[in-house]
């Protein structure tokens, strides 16, 4: 169930990323902002939101997800080897 | 020996975690990675279709700029979406912009003559723009007089704009069988040449007092462009301009470009890595011999790679210093700016592999978004795109 539940959360993730990204560019949110100070505090929340998306999206949630994978194949893989041997 | 959940008879707790974190280290130092380089192969090549998809983006830029655009729910004029602070250097973001538009759209007309028209919409809005008084008023106002109307009569060098506007004009003319400003882009060459020429230390002035050998390596590409576009001679500047580049312009330690120069000839600040790729990518159209130096050199003192994404120090590895307009935000020592240019001379200089690292990098942290056959890297904005673009298409050496 982990792996399925963290599959769901990776892809909402994902979702989110895409919805705030064509938000960025639509409304030109990030192009301004490559040295702050005269931008409306939450333009800097629309950037730093789209990169943090984007961390979890391609670094920590596919990391997670491999890892429950890995211990869930491990698992099965063990039932199946002590089953066999008796 | 410790197990999992009591009585389900699996694997041990510890064998468990093991192959848990195996998983995730494994995961975070190949996966991001291939994932955000996947496409840079494709680019290295010069893909046509990836490239057409770069141009379409950086054409709905240059677009949204030149007229009134929706900006963060309320309409604003193009020139005010560049908010650094500084009304030079919004002037400078602009110009830059359509600047480094027309020479990856010229770039991309010449390696893919198939995507001639597109390119040459977009070329021919960008020209319009970088030679209207309004693009240029940023280096007006510094000078007190107007580049391009007094280019005969002056000893104002104006390099802030004339070097970088005839780099602009030579690409163009490079890929246009009809270009229009032929006749300008003669006499700005000529006017920079002749300023060049009457200086002992072959360096023109960017604004009153301030000096960049960076600026000058743009026109020195420029010179090789025209030659290239119109088979005029300039050998005489360009060898001269390389001997005194490396006896007075290039770090004794390093071989990296020194950012300023003082009236007097020597160094005014460090070597930078900012400077030093966007000089790499302009000279390779010049002085391929110093071009190359110059990326060996940021090999050796400033590549780094990181989880196998590549950067670029702004700063050698013994010296610290601070993110400026130049270099933009500098973290933990890597330049924005200086990854963005080093894009291009590793192309220019047929360094695959620093390319690949180097645009996993742009990949990862410029949030690409394709649609309507574009690609758009939101976190630069129309400058970071312009840059990406120009530098992605830079032409490989022969």
């Amino acid at each position: 169930m982990k792996v399925i539940y963290g599959g769901i959360v990776l892809a909402l993730a994902w979702v989110t990323y895409f919805i705030v990204s064509q938000f960025d560019d639509r409304e030109g949110v990030t192009g301004a902002l490559l040295t702050t100070g005269s931008q409306p505090s939450d333009a800097i929340f629309a950037l730093g939101a789209l990169l943090a998306l984007r961390f979890l999206c391609v670094v920590v949630l596919p990391a997670l997800l491999v890892g429950w994978l890995l211990e869930r194949l491990l698992v099965r893989l063990h039932k199946r080897f002590t089953r066999a041997r008796s | 020996m410790d197990r999992g959940p009591a009585g389900d008879g699996g694997p041990p707790r510890f064998l468990r975690w093991l192959v848990v974190v195996l998983g995730v280290v494994l995961t975070v130092r190949f996966g991001p990675v291939a994932f955000s380089g996947r496409e840079a192969p494709a680019y290295y090549r010069g893909d046509e279709t990836k490239v057409a998809y770069l141009l379409h983006g950086a054409g709905r830029d240059l677009l949204t700029l030149v007229q009134p655009e929706r900006f963060y729910g309320t309409k604003v004029e193009a020139k005010n979406r560049f908010r650094t602070g500084s009304a030079r250097f919004d002037g400078e973001w602009f110009f830059g912009t359509f600047l480094m538009t027309v020479v990856g759209a010229s770039q991309t007309a010449i390696e893919h003559p198939d995507l001639a028209a597109d390119s040459g919409d977009v070329t021919h809005l960008g020209e319009e723009t970088l030679v209207a008084p309004q693009t240029r008023a940023y280096d007006t106002e510094a000078w007190s007089e107007d580049a391009l109307d007094h280019l005969e009569g002056s000893s104002r060098d104006h390099c802030a704009y004339l070097c970088y506007v005839a780099f602009g004009l030579g690409m163009a003319r490079l890929a246009e069988p009809k270009f229009a400003y032929g006749e300008l882009h003669d006499r700005v060459i000529a006017t920079l040449e002749r300023r060049m020429l009457a200086k002992e230390s072959l360096l023109l002035q960017t604004y009153p007092g301030e000096t960049y050998p960076v600026d000058n390596a743009m026109f020195i590409g420029a010179l090789g462009l025209h030659t290239q576009a119109t088979g005029t001679d300039h050998h005489v500047l360009l060898e001269r301009w390389e001997a005194k580049a490396r006896a007075t312009m290039l770090d004794p330690a390093t071989g990296l470009l020194v950012q300023s120069m003082k009236d007097d000839g020597t160094p005014g600040d460090r070597a930078r890595g900012s400077g030093t790729a966007l000089a790499s990518y302009a000279l390779s159209y010049a002085l391929p011999a110093l071009s190359k130096d110059l990326w060996t050199s940021i090999r050796t003192h400033l590549w780094v790679s990181v989880l196998g994404f590549g950067a670029i120090r702004e700063y050698a590895r013994k010296d610290q210093g601070h993110g400026d307009v130049d270099s933009g935000p500098v973290i933990f020592g890597l330049g924005i700016s200086s990854a963005g240019f080093a894009l291009g001379a590793a192309r220019a200089n047929k360094d695959e592999q620093a390319f690949r690292g180097l645009y996993a990098s742009a990949h990862f942290m410029g949030a690409p978004i394709d649609g309507d056959a574009r690609r758009n890297y939101v976190t630069g904005g129309p400058i970071g795109q312009a840059i990406l673009f120009a530098m992605m298409t830079a032409r490989r050496a022969p």
